[in-house]
């Protein structure tokens, strides 16, 4: 059996030839020794330490039961109902995302047309001028490495530690959060901008080139229409990671859903927590289905 | 636009080689990628009003001479003259220009999928419109413009077409709706990369008869590249026969001996 | 009619077809409406405004931002000026007492998260992937109960943050590496579960249904088809799921395990802002290492391909 679904499966893109695959697994399962031995050397002690089931029991216990009111005995008072409370948490969150994305957005844009090698269109042919040569031999190259190395920079650096320092430097303040977010995100969207307006197939543009359009031209109507629908889904999937970083940056204290989390957790207040965590799947879930929805009625090819 | 007896061309060059009235013409053209040669030593010219088929085996050197007409690729030897300019000699504004005159369908058509016909068709005149005249063209189209693509659509008898997104034509549709960018853009001649070579001989025929309706009716010079040495026979009254990037012959139809078609595909035994 | 009147001396023949044409131009309601949505969304906080903003550039924010780039300068160089031996002996230092250590430990908690994550996912996309389309409507309760379970699994995994995952386990079991693993592991499960199922059911037909069609069972069909199949695009996903994992351990360290986060945590507690901005960078030149790794590996698979 085993010969004849080899040979059966060999027309299928050769799935047999693993070659570099086998190369990779090998690689891997070393790199998951190492890692084990390393861990078990450096952290001996951290095998058992502090905690205990029974804590863990009881919070997953209440994944089943979430408050609805709060739990805690003294609320001062006028405070707005607990599930009030969650849904402006989720509406902070939302905010917090919203700002983030407007400023990544744009940035992530610019960059990433920088950073992709087609944006440098030159004309092959023609007279051209020595210096419009010579312009195009230097400016693009250093434009296109520079782009590159601070986009991966900005991604390198996580949101939380990017919080960590900016609020160092300004102090408690709301946009430090929202910077907190843009700036790795305008470095990812980047480099995802990069790499799709890269893997575009060309022929269109050259054939618009062959109509004598001009290079911002076949950029713009060459290439953009035929990258723009998984521009556009990346973009609705980073929102959605957008929202999950503005959640947790309310653990260093802004008013998101992280903030009641663990404001919650600190009080042993396990049902509030899980109604915390519902908000939030909610939250997700919702933006996961809307950005679902929105491809694959691209995909259609209906009018916006 | 050519005018008249030849002319000398801005840089004082001689352009007698080039024909007075011709679309454009190569003389004594070479080309080589590296080390391989593609083209070499080729030279004829396309009137207005002419039709021309290029027959040759795969890898002839076709799509390379497409290229060269266009302005795309520089040639080793030799020079190309369109509408008496050698194209050399052009900035890249005149570049375009001239490449606007010219109404190129690639083979794969080259069409946007997810764009509406109008705005595919619309994109043919790229090459005469400003950047941000043409943001405004694609956004919303004026009346007169979707007016104008209706008619040219009509022209290659799909009409109602022109507001459904290209990838939900057939194949033959599609091609028709590269012919009318090509046409679109009121070239002075129509090139065509293998128009017919995947399709069923009916619509092979169809195609062709359009072509060459639609160059008669604009007086277009016509220049398509085709394998089936039958249709070009029919619809076509000059033959270029390419081999291995050299031309073999260039002669009306009638004059086209079976030896020569023979000795065009013949396949090298060593 | 209208439409003739409307007709501007062109020919009347077409004029209607083309008004017709027009109007049945369908504009998408949704799409129309998701633009709009999304177009606020981004606008809109920033014209209901942040609580806690007066005005941002302030006196006494621009002397924060000034100390704090005074501190950001390496403590034996303040005084001295700039020296570069100094200044290498106090990396050394902080690289032998914390930073080496540390930055092991994170790269080893990302590989073993992350190689969880893979199973875990692979498992999940073998167990929960809809059959093939021929069978779809015959498939057994059982199965579309697995299969239903396993997608639900999965995006509750994928919703919950890493921090947040993390945040409960460490809380709960004690700040050990394993639970910050376990952490990591259960929210790449999830996604690296969807990515993965959505692989094995965009797969070609033909491929499998030859293999049904030898006699081969569903679970062989699987182990020799589907999978090696997929097993590239897998592969991809995964290494593109480590680069994460790299970023996400360094800041499990904020919450107490032993990794970069831990000491950058540390130096800030301390007001260290120099110590804490050597790691930073040092977590910083640990991802975009590894952001290359991975970007050569995957180049390598898909040449092979």
């Amino acid at each position: 059996m085993g010969e004849c679904v080899g040979k059966k499966l060999e027309g299928a893109q050769g799935i047999y030839s693993l070659g570099s695959m086998r190369g990779i697994l090998l690689l891997l399962l070393a790199a998951l020794l190492f890692s084990l031995f390393e861990l078990n050397q450096l952290l001996p002690e951290a095998k058992s330490r502090g905690g205990s089931y029974s804590i863990a029991i009881e919070f997953f216990g209440r994944a089943f039961s979430p408050a609805f009111s709060y739990q805690g005995q003294d609320i001062p008072e006028g405070t707005a109902p607990l599930l009030l409370k969650a849904f402006y948490a989720c509406i902070e969150t939302l905010k917090f995302a919203g700002a983030a994305m407007s400023l990544a957005i744009p940035f992530g844009l610019l960059l990433g047309f920088l950073s992709s090698s087609s944006w440098w269109i030159s004309d092959q042919s023609g007279s051209g001028n020595k210096k419009r040569h010579l312009f195009f031999r230097i400016v693009p190259p250093a434009c296109y490495s520079s782009a590159r190395l601070l986009a991966a920079f900005l991604r390198s650096i996580h949101e939380l530690l990017w919080a960590v320092m900016l609020l160092a430097m300004f102090g408690l303040s709301e946009f430090a959060a929202v910077l907190a977010i843009a700036l790795p995100y305008s470095g990812t969207l980047a480099k995802i901008y990069s790499e799709i307006i890269d893997e575009t197939p060309r022929n269109v543009a050259f054939s618009l080139q062959g109509t004598g359009a001009g290079s911002l031209q076949v950029f713009t109507f060459g290439i953009l229409p035929l990258a723009i629908n998984d521009m556009i889904s990346y973009t609705l999937y980073r929102f959605e990671c957008a929202i999950r970083s503005s959640a947790i940056l309310g653990f260093f204290g802004f008013p998101t859903l992280g903030y009641y989390i663990a404001a919650s957790f600190e009080n042993l207040y396990y049902g509030e927590v899980w109604s915390y965590l519902y908000a939030l799947l909610v939250l997700i879930i919702a933006s996961d289905f809307w950005s679902r929805k929105v491809r694959s009625r691209l995909d259609a090819g209906a009018y916006v | 636009m050519s005018k008249g007896s030849s002319e000398v061309s801005q840089n004082g060059r001689d352009t007698a080689s080039a024909p007075s009235d011709s679309v454009f013409s190569l003389d004594g053209v070479s080309l080589s990628y590296g080390a391989k040669s593609a083209l070499n030593n080729v030279s004829f010219s396309l009137k207005r009003g002419e039709s021309l088929a290029l027959i040759g085996p795969s890898g002839s050197g076709k799509t390379s001479l497409f290229r060269l007409c266009l302005g795309m690729l520089k040639a080793d030897e030799g020079s190309v003259y369109c509408q008496q300019k050698d194209i050399a000699t052009l900035q890249p504004k005149d570049l375009r220009a001239m490449r606007s005159q010219l109404g190129f369908i690639s083979q794969d058509f080259a069409l946007v999928p997810n764009l509406s016909v109008l705005q595919n068709v619309l994109a043919g005149r790229l090459g005469s419109r400003s950047f941000l005249r043409s943001c405004r063209d694609f956004i919303a189209p004026t009346r007169s413009d979707i007016e104008n693509v209706h008619s040219t659509l009509a022209a290659v008898g799909i009409a109602d077409t022109i507001f459904k997104k290209v990838f939900r034509l057939s194949g033959g549709e599609q091609q028709r709706v590269a012919i009318a960018r090509a046409l679109f853009q009121k070239p002075v001649a129509l090139i065509a990369d293998e128009p017919v070579s995947s399709v069923d001989p009916a619509r092979a025929e169809a195609t062709l008869y359009l072509l060459k309706e639609l160059s008669e009716r604009h007086n277009l010079g016509l220049l398509v590249s085709l394998h089936d040495l039958e249709l070009a026979r029919i619809f076509f009254p000059r033959l270029l026969g390419l081999r291995d990037g050299s031309l073999a012959f260039d002669c009306p139809t009638e004059d086209v001996s079976e030896e020569m078609l023979l000795s065009l595909y013949r396949i090298e035994s060593t | 009619m209208s439409d003739e009147q409307h007709s501007s001396g062109g020919q009347q023949s077409f004029e209607t077809p083309l008004e017709q044409l027009l109007r049945e131009k369908q504009r998408d309601l949704f799409l129309s409406f998701s633009a709009v949505s999304f177009v606020l969304l981004l606008l809109l906080p920033w014209l209901l405004g942040f609580s806690s903003e007066s005005a941002f550039f302030t006196e006494q924010r621009l002397s924060n931002i000034q100390r704090f780039f005074r501190e950001l300068t390496p403590y034996p160089l303040r005084e001295q000026g700039f020296d570069f031996h100094l200044l290498c002996t106090w990396v050394a230092e902080l690289w032998s007492e914390k930073g080496g250590e540390a930055l092991r430990i994170t790269l080893a908690i990302s590989i073993v998260a992350i190689s969880l994550a893979g199973l875990l996912g692979l498992l999940a996309a073998v167990f929960g992937a809809r059959p093939l389309r021929r069978h779809r409507d015959s498939q057994s309760r059982t199965q579309k109960l697995v299969s239903y379970i396993i997608h639900t699994v999965c995006i509750i995994g994928r919703a919950i943050p890493e921090y947040v995952w993390a945040f409960m386990l460490l809380t709960v079991f004690g700040p050990t590496a394993l639970a910050g693993i376990l952490a990591l592991a259960v929210h790449n499960a999830g996604i690296l579960g969807r990515l993965y199922l959505e692989t094995i059911e965009n797969l070609p037909d033909k491929p499998l249904v030859g293999l049904e069609n030898l006699g081969a069972r569903r679970s062989q069909i699987m182990l020799w088809g589907q999978v090696p199949l997929s097993m590239s695009r897998f592969l991809l996903y995964f290494l593109y799921r480590w680069e994460t994992c790299v970023r996400e351990s360094t800041v499990l360290g904020l919450l107490g395990l032993l990794s970069l986060g831990y000491w950058i945590q540390d130096a800030r507690a301390r007001t260290f802002y120099d110590e804490m901005f050597f790691f930073i960078l040092l977590s910083s030149l640990l991802v975009i290492l590894g952001d290359f790794l991975s970007a050569y590996l995957r180049e390598r698979l898909r040449n092979s391909d």
